[in-house]
């Protein structure tokens, strides 16, 4: 990446977003919505909970073989403390237990799934994180670093990122309401698609007022204020997501 | 408040993205957050200490206690920059006193313990609502990510804890004389524990936290804030509000650039084609062309080849060599060139006929005939042998000559083996010298000679390594046995 060299950078174009922006060879942008130190902090420590009830079920079976138990349950301690995070990432994409429940996952730094190479070297060096007590050089490193990487994450080039579905809790399970399509008066760009979209699912999570007044923004489009606005902004809504039935007729 | 002028990118986001988004925010605007923070947090902590300097335990609580009131001071400087007006640091110090001094019940008192501070303090401070208002805007929020909020309180004092516990940890190991080895866990119990703390520990203590929370509060604020921003987006719509005005405008410009190509068109056409020269800096046109003269860029280098004049048209003179552009001059000597060419090829056809005709017709006996005889004589050529072979080589070998007393041994007995008729060529190596004379005369005396010589020869001059003195002196003695003078010893 060229940033230094750029006349302008991302960070003046572009109004601020928590995201690291890679830029595939086809020049195409993805976008990985890095995670930060508080999301990652509950991860392991759901991950810890997970390791630490194993540990004590390992260590009531192994007592019942008294001193001869004390050997195998520090075998068990240590591939539980190094072998569990490199597992999970390698054979689960990045994902261990903790981290799936906080919707997280660790990637590349370009975005591609971690390898082995890459997870063992960002494991091993939690050592260097721990340091000097707690995490506390990881949770330097993840606040004062762009991507909110701790140390292990600038040796391997890893990023942990937020895996959920990208589509925001607001409209997920909201529908665009059944309305015949109406064609918009001029072509849109992809993005201003989308808003009119997201205006329709959400519609029902506003009051009427509230509706009608972001209908009325959108008065260049439309031509119309009010109640009318809202009902051109579903009919169009309904036209970009495809339906194509007139007024009045059933499904094709 | 304009929303068309934040300077972050609104879209509704997960809880803990919104958050992260937050985080994101403070390191965004670090260099106009952190100098008030650091400012005022010092004069406070300042003023706090200063008078219970004898009880740092109470001024440790106090401290802790009057949290609420020193954030107030990053959410203030955020909430201005997100806006696209950063205030500066005499600014802030201007606005100080009106910070601080309003609803200092509900935020010491009241809400000082609730567990969603950070999220519901913009609806406190920046809003302004009071009384029953505020109460339903607060429970209004609240309703979703009221546990996220909670989990950013709660983690936020973890990391804290965290960075003192490291700060302490690290005294601890670069001044080891102190306890020789206190682990972590210990350094938890003794912090819990309380009870055998100095006022010198307690001090330090103090300083490890003012630094933790120097670092980690605004982070606090700023993810509270985001969160809040997150609630009122989805909430209101704020990324379809302006999503909506983006549109509008957008379409109002084209619409005006379309009214003024109607009515202004041949004066429009004009203003096109005029600027032929260089464009005004800053516009598109110009970045473009800047773009297009980066060294990246210039892959232009000059090709030449023949191509047809009109391809695909039917041409006049269908004569050969007409594309060729020749000289007057050439075209008169054009004839002779192709009568010299043709020339030339029947010679060679001649040629190649007759060698294949000589070839076929020599029979493989006659072949052999004409061929010169082996010239392994080629070998003593560069330095003829010797009369008395054994008696030289002796000599170079007792002067330690070694190789040179092989080598000459080794030529000799090749040479009268060709001599003999053996079929050697110059080329052959001593291996196939060797099975050559062992498929002519296996179990000869000869054959037994040839081969230690030869593994002498290449332990000493390939292999590098010594020959014995025995070794030497019997193949220089051996030699007059194996190969009686003359070549009258049959193959």
């Amino acid at each position: 990446m060229f940033r230094g060299k750029a006349p302008l950078t991302e960070s003046e174009v572009l109004p601020f977003d928590a995201v690291r922006r890679v830029e595939t060879p086809e020049g195409v942008t993805l976008t990985l919505r890095v995670a930060g130190p508080l999301p990652r902090l509950y991860a392991a420590l759901v991950d810890g909970a997970i390791r630490g009830f194993a540990y004590s079920i390992a260590a009531v079976v192994l007592s019942l073989l008294h001193d001869l138990g004390q050997g195998p349950l520090l075998l068990v301690l240590f591939l539980g403390e190094w072998a569990y995070p490199v597992l999970f990432e390698v054979f689960r994409r990045g994902v261990t237990p903790g981290k799936s429940l906080l919707g997280l996952k660790v990637v590349n730094g370009d975005g591609t799934p971690v390898n082995l190479t890459a997870s063992m070297l960002r494991n091993l060096l939690r050592f260097a994180d721990f340091l000097p007590f707690g995490y506390a050089a990881g949770v330097l490193s993840i606040l004062l670093t762009d991507d909110f990487q701790r140390l292990g994450d600038l040796v391997a080039g890893t990023v942990v990122v937020h895996a959920d579905s990208p589509r925001p809790r607001a409209s997920r399970g909201l529908r665009v309401p059944d309305v015949p399509p109406v064609a918009p008066p001029v072509p849109l760009h992809a993005h201003e698609q989308r808003v009119i979209v997201g205006f329709a699912e959400r519609l029902a999570t506003w009051p009427p007022e509230r509706a009608r007044e972001l209908a009325d923004l959108a008065s260049g489009l439309t031509g119309a204020a009010g109640q009318e606005g809202v009902t051109r902004l579903l009919g169009h809504a309904s036209w970009l997501v495809g339906r194509r039935r007139k007024a009045g007729e059933g499904e094709r | 408040m304009l929303l068309s002028r934040i300077a972050a990118e609104v879209r509704p986001r997960a809880p803990w993205e919104a958050v992260d988004h937050g985080f994101g925010l403070t390191r965004r605007f670090a260099r106009q957050l952190f100098p008030p923070w650091l400012a005022v947090l010092t004069a406070g902590w300042l003023l706090v200490i200063l008078p219970l300097h004898a009880h740092p335990g109470w001024a440790f609580a106090l401290l802790w206690w009057l949290r609420p009131l020193f954030d107030r001071v990053p959410l203030f400087v955020l909430s201005r920059a997100l806006f696209g007006a950063p205030p500066s640091l005499r600014e802030v110090l201007k606005a100080l006193p009106g910070l601080l001094r309003g609803h200092l019940v509900s935020a010491l008192v009241l809400f000082r313990l609730s567990p969603v501070r950070s999220f519901l303090l913009p609806v406190w401070e920046l809003e302004g609502l009071r009384g029953s208002q505020r109460w339903r805007r607060s429970s209004l929020l609240q309703r979703e990510d009221r546990g996220t909020a909670t989990l950013l309180t709660a983690g936020s004092s973890l990391l804290e804890m965290v960075l003192v516990l490291g700060a302490a940890t690290a005294v601890e190991f670069l001044f080891p004389e102190r306890q020789p080895f206190s682990s972590g866990e210990e350094q938890v119990a003794e912090l819990l524990g309380g009870l055998d703390l100095s006022n010198a520990d307690l001090f330090g203590l103090l300083a490890a936290t003012y630094l933790a929370h120097a670092l980690i509060e605004p982070f606090y604020v700023s993810g509270g804030f985001a969160l809040y921003l997150n609630r009122r987006t989805s909430l209101e719509g704020w990324d379809i509000a302006i999503g909506f005005g983006r549109l509008t405008e957008r379409l109002s410009r084209a619409g005006l650039a379309g009214l003024l190509a109607a009515f202004l068109l041949p004066s429009g056409l004009r203003a096109e084609t005029a600027p032929s020269g260089a464009p005004a800096p800053g516009t598109p046109e110009m970045t473009i062309r800047q773009v297009y003269e980066a060294k990246e860029l210039q892959t232009k280098r000059t090709v030449t080849h023949w191509k047809s004049k009109k391809a695909g048209e039917e041409r006049p003179s269908p004569r050969l060599f007409d594309d060729l552009h020749l000289s007057p001059l050439a075209s008169a000597a054009r004839p002779v060139l192709a009568l010299t060419l043709l020339a030339l090829f029947v010679a060679l056809a001649l040629r190649l006929v007759r060698d294949t005709r000589r070839e076929r017709g020599a029979g493989p006996e006659e072949a052999r005939a004409a061929s010169p005889p082996p010239r392994v004589s080629t070998l003593g050529e560069a330095e003829p042998l010797p009369r008395e072979v054994p008696v030289r080589a002796r000599s170079l070998w007792t002067e330690g000559r070694r190789e040179e007393a092989l080598g000459l041994l080794y030529r000799a007995s090749i040479a009268r083996l060709a001599e003999s008729g053996l079929p050697i060529s110059p080329s052959s190596t001593e291996g196939e010298c060797l099975s050559a004379l062992r498929r002519a005369a296996p179990g000869a005396l000869r054959t037994a000679y040839l081969a230690d010589l030869v593994a002498a020869w290449q332990t000493l001059a390939y292999a590098h390594r010594r020959v014995d003195e025995a070794v030497g002196l019997g193949l220089c003695a051996g030699f007059a046995r194996a190969f009686p003078a003359g070549p009258q010893v049959p193959p």
